[in-house]
């Protein structure tokens, strides 16, 4: 049976392989660049905060597109070599350039969950740890360590999540993992059954780490709730020290922002020096924008009654309902992909090959999303405003209009904004499902990248980051406003 | 009746197998305050809740004025029950102006001068175009009262508006909220767990515990003759002493009290005590002794342990002194009868 192929078995093998190694190894980056930029006189630590958690913002195809390109055996990296007498460069592809390009990418979960926490735990802990004769150092170790723990649990798993979704990176550095091994499936092969038992697995797996991550989510609260800082707590003077954490902290910024900016940027002036075609990229940047226009209020529609019946207290049903969405969170891009095409092929021809079908698979990725940011923005409306509108003689539909919606405003746009950035990233389901010759950014960047063509790749790559960072700007701006 | 404005009958709610209220039975007269007291989680703010429609009761019937509201197959929603309510929090809302929170309820068509009627009933004229989060605390309060006013609700219902409240402040806006209150003969629910509060606001209090009514009462009538020593504990002050009733009154370890009784002749019972019902006499014979001193201004309030080891406390002029250590005679003399339950 396919589901006990030892092929199979290795495919489950590298997924787990790598899914347990990104979030190792990205604590090891994340806990120090939290400790540094929260508790130390670290210079510039501010700054450091904000590159270091850039690389969320780059899509994961870009991103191991930029390492090949440059660490790759006939990369940059080995062009400059050259005169040195080196003629290849050691292969990247397979686990370690997924490992590498992956961690990079994932180890920002880690460190905003891990620096929340830094900035909620009480600093009387650490002083009593002192008073009591520890050092600064034994302090950390047996004291903020243990309370980092939930942080650390339900950051690793959104990097353990992340890394098992993961379509772009482990297809650029050609690491059989399932999304891998599914899409070449569905592609290669007529019988189609192969990449839906591989699919289910991948959802069991992803499923199951959803669930851990919503109860390690809980814990964290609870523990955040009752140990809110009230005072900064002192900082740890580095003194010499100062030099090789300023020095860690550059790597980390080198390698997860500065190489792969100036790399994307060198490819864009070759690329436009040699006359990329830019017909082609006015389609695809229109039909990106279109599609995900359209993504964004959809996605709305679909939460905001699933907010507001979670929202509702002491309700079983609420609760179910916010768990069912969370876990729909689960479900990787190339899945949906895959179930939209089986069900749309067999059921609904009509819309099989269109836009519609698309924006459904958008629909179906995005709506958790979505909640997520309505439900942060619900929670924080205190419900006796609510009651209070009912009190003073309006109906519920009166008041969700008129107080309710009003006072998520921003969530809404929050909502809209992430909804929006995330459809332009997203490349599995929009490969499988985009109609036939309609090319968005994110497959124009795809299929350049599969074919080593790095210029090609340069300038659409260039233009999604631009344009999915409008709405992010616009929306932060807003907020430091207000 | 129509002299009834709010009926409870039989009423009971529980969350989860937590229950909440039990088989609550409560009037609340025309132009009446009514207190709700009771310490945390004792029922009172679900009472309030549940008149509001905010809650479904499980079984037990509801009626405001005439009209049934809840009960018999009936839920009128909260916002068809003409009540008013003042949140513990106010619940201003943030995005609107001080006058359009009050006009929220209001009909269009009146609503302009029902909001500068309510600005002037509060005392808050000119404030109109604020938004609330420019308002001091017992400003928000006002207009949290204002805006509750306004529709011109058949009762108004308020739990633990004072809490958010800084001491001072509090004593302030209580007396100008209670003479709004009756300036208008509004009928009123006010729920708190501050037996001094209670004192002052209330016509008559209710007094909760674990769910179901201990007493209602007048504050006078709570204050002197509680009806069990919950209530009597509840009101504060208290100590109690053993003691057994006779055929004129009472005999407890600090003598006879002569008083009415209706318990049978040789009952044991706990006599609820307070200090102003005490006095001292220095008397080396004696085996009570004054264990500390407490000054409180005009007077000296005295801990005393009595030979069976019970303490009671005693109200003293402050010109009268007494060391700590020094044994004293320990009388009853309240002018008035103690409270007493069987044991």
């Amino acid at each position: 049976m396919l589901l006990f192929e030892a092929r199979t078995l290795r495919v489950l093998a590298r997924s787990g392989a790598l899914a347990l190694a990104v979030p190792l190894l990205s604590a090891l980056l994340a806990v120090p660049l939290a400790w540094l930029t929260t508790r130390t006189d670290l210079p510039l630590r501010r700054m450091w905060a904000v590159i270091t958690a850039l690389p969320l913002v780059i899509p994961s195809y870009i991103f191991a597109y930029l390492l090949v390109s440059v660490l790759g055996s006939r990369g940059l990296m080995q062009q400059l070599l050259q005169p040195l007498g080196v003629e290849r460069l050691p292969d990247i592809e397979g686990f370690p350039g997924a490992l590498l390009a992956l961690t990079l990418l994932c180890y920002p979960y880690l460190l905003l969950t891990v620096r929340a926490a830094l900035l909620t735990v009480d600093p009387a802990l650490e002083e009593a740890g002192r008073s009591l004769g520890l050092t600064p150092w034994r302090t950390f170790v047996r004291i903020t360590l243990p309370l980092l723990r939930p942080a650390l649990a339900g950051g690793g798993v959104l990097a353990a999540l992340y890394t098992l979704r993961d379509f772009g990176a482990v297809s650029v550095m050609r690491y059989g993992t399932f999304t891998r091994v599914i899409y070449i499936q569905y592609q290669s092969a007529f019988d189609r059954s192969g990449a839906a038992v591989l699919a289910l697995m991948l959802v069991a797996l992803t499923i199951g780490l959803q669930a851990l991550e919503l109860n390690t989510r809980g814990r964290a609260r609870y523990h955040r709730g009752h140990a809110a800082a009230k005072r900064k707590p002192m900082l740890v003077p580095l003194g010499r020290w100062r030099w090789p954490a300023l020095l860690f902290c550059g790597a980390v910024a080198l390698l997860g922002v500065g190489i792969p900016g100036a790399v994307l940027l060198f490819w864009l002036v070759r690329g436009l020096a040699l006359g990329t075609p830019l017909p082609a990229l006015w389609g695809a940047t229109g039909n990106s924008v279109f599609v995900c226009l359209g993504a964004a209020p959809l996605a709305l529609l679909g939460a905001l009654p699933l907010a507001l019946l979670a929202g509702r207290q002491r309700s079983g049903g609420g609760r179910l309902v916010e768990r069912v969405a969370y876990s729909a969170f689960a479900l990787p891009g190339i899945v949906v992909g895959l179930a939209l095409v089986f069900f749309g092929a067999r059921y609904v021809p009509a819309i099989y090959q269109s836009v519609f079908l698309l924006q459904a698979g958008y629909l179906i990725l995005f709506v958790p999303e979505a909640f997520g940011a309505l439900r942060a923005a619900l929670g924080s409306v205190n419900p006796s405003l609510m009651e209070a509108g009912r009190t003073l003689g309006r109906a519920p539909a009166q008041v969700l209009r008129s107080v309710t919606l009003p006072l998520m405003r921003n969530g809404v746009l929050a909502a809209l904004a992430i909804v929006f950035l995330t459809a332009m990233k997203e490349l599995p389901a929009t490969l499988i499902l985009a109609p036939p010759g309609m090319g968005t950014l994110a497959t124009s960047i795809w299929g350049a990248v599969t074919q080593a063509y790095f210029a090609a790749a340069a300038l659409p790559a260039v233009l999604l980051i631009g344009i999915s960072s409008v709405p992010l700007a616009i929306f932060t701006l807003r907020e430091t406003y207000q | 009746m129509s002299d009834v404005a709010v009926e409870c009958r039989g009423l009971t709610k529980s969350f989860d197998v937590v229950s909440a209220v039990r088989n609550l039975d409560l009037a609340v007269e025309q132009g009446e305050i009514l207190v709700l007291l009771g310490p945390s989680g004792c029922g009172k703010t679900t009472t309030l809740r549940l008149i509001a429609g905010l809650e479904v009761p499980d079984a037990g019937s509801i009626r405001i004025g005439n009209q049934l509201v809840a009960g018999e197959g009936v839920f009128v929603a909260t916002e068809k029950r003409r009540i008013g309510m003042v949140f513990q929090d106010y619940a201003l809302f943030p995005h609107l102006s001080v006058s359009q929170n009050i006009a929220f309820g209001v009909q269009q068509r009146s609503s302009e001068t029902r909001v500068q009627d309510g600005l002037r009933v509060v005392g808050l004229c000119g404030v109109g175009g604020r938004m609330p989060h420019e308002l001091s605390g017992g400003q928000q309060q006002r207009v949290a009262l204002a805006r509750a006013l306004a529709p011109h609700p058949a009762v108004l219902l308020l739990d633990e508006p004072f809490s958010n409240l800084d001491a001072g402040l509090r004593l302030q806006v209580r007396a100008e909220i209670r003479d709004i209150l009756k300036a208008n003969r509004l009928t009123a629910i006010f729920v708190t767990h501050d037996q001094d509060e209670a004192l002052f606001m209330g016509d008559r209090i209710a007094v909760f515990n674990a769910g179901s009514l201990e007493q209602v009462a007048t504050p006078e009538e709570l204050f002197f003759a509680p009806a069990s020593r919950f209530v009597a504990e509840f009101m504060g002050q208290a100590d109690f002493i053993r003691g057994e009733t006779t055929e004129h009154g009472l005999q407890t370890e600090i003598g006879p009290v002569l008083q009415p009784v209706t318990l049978a002749v040789g009952q044991r019972v706990e006599v609820a005590i307070r200090a102003d019902d005490v006095t001292l006499v220095a008397d080396p014979q004696s085996k009570a002794k004054v264990l500390g001193r407490s000054f409180r201004g005009a007077v000296n309030v005295y801990r005393v342990r009595l030979p069976s080891g019970r303490i009671v406390h005693s109200l003293q002029p402050h010109t009268l002194k007494l060391a700590d250590g020094l044994l004293v005679r320990v009388q009853a003399e309240p002018g008035h009868p103690l409270a007493h339950f069987a044991i």
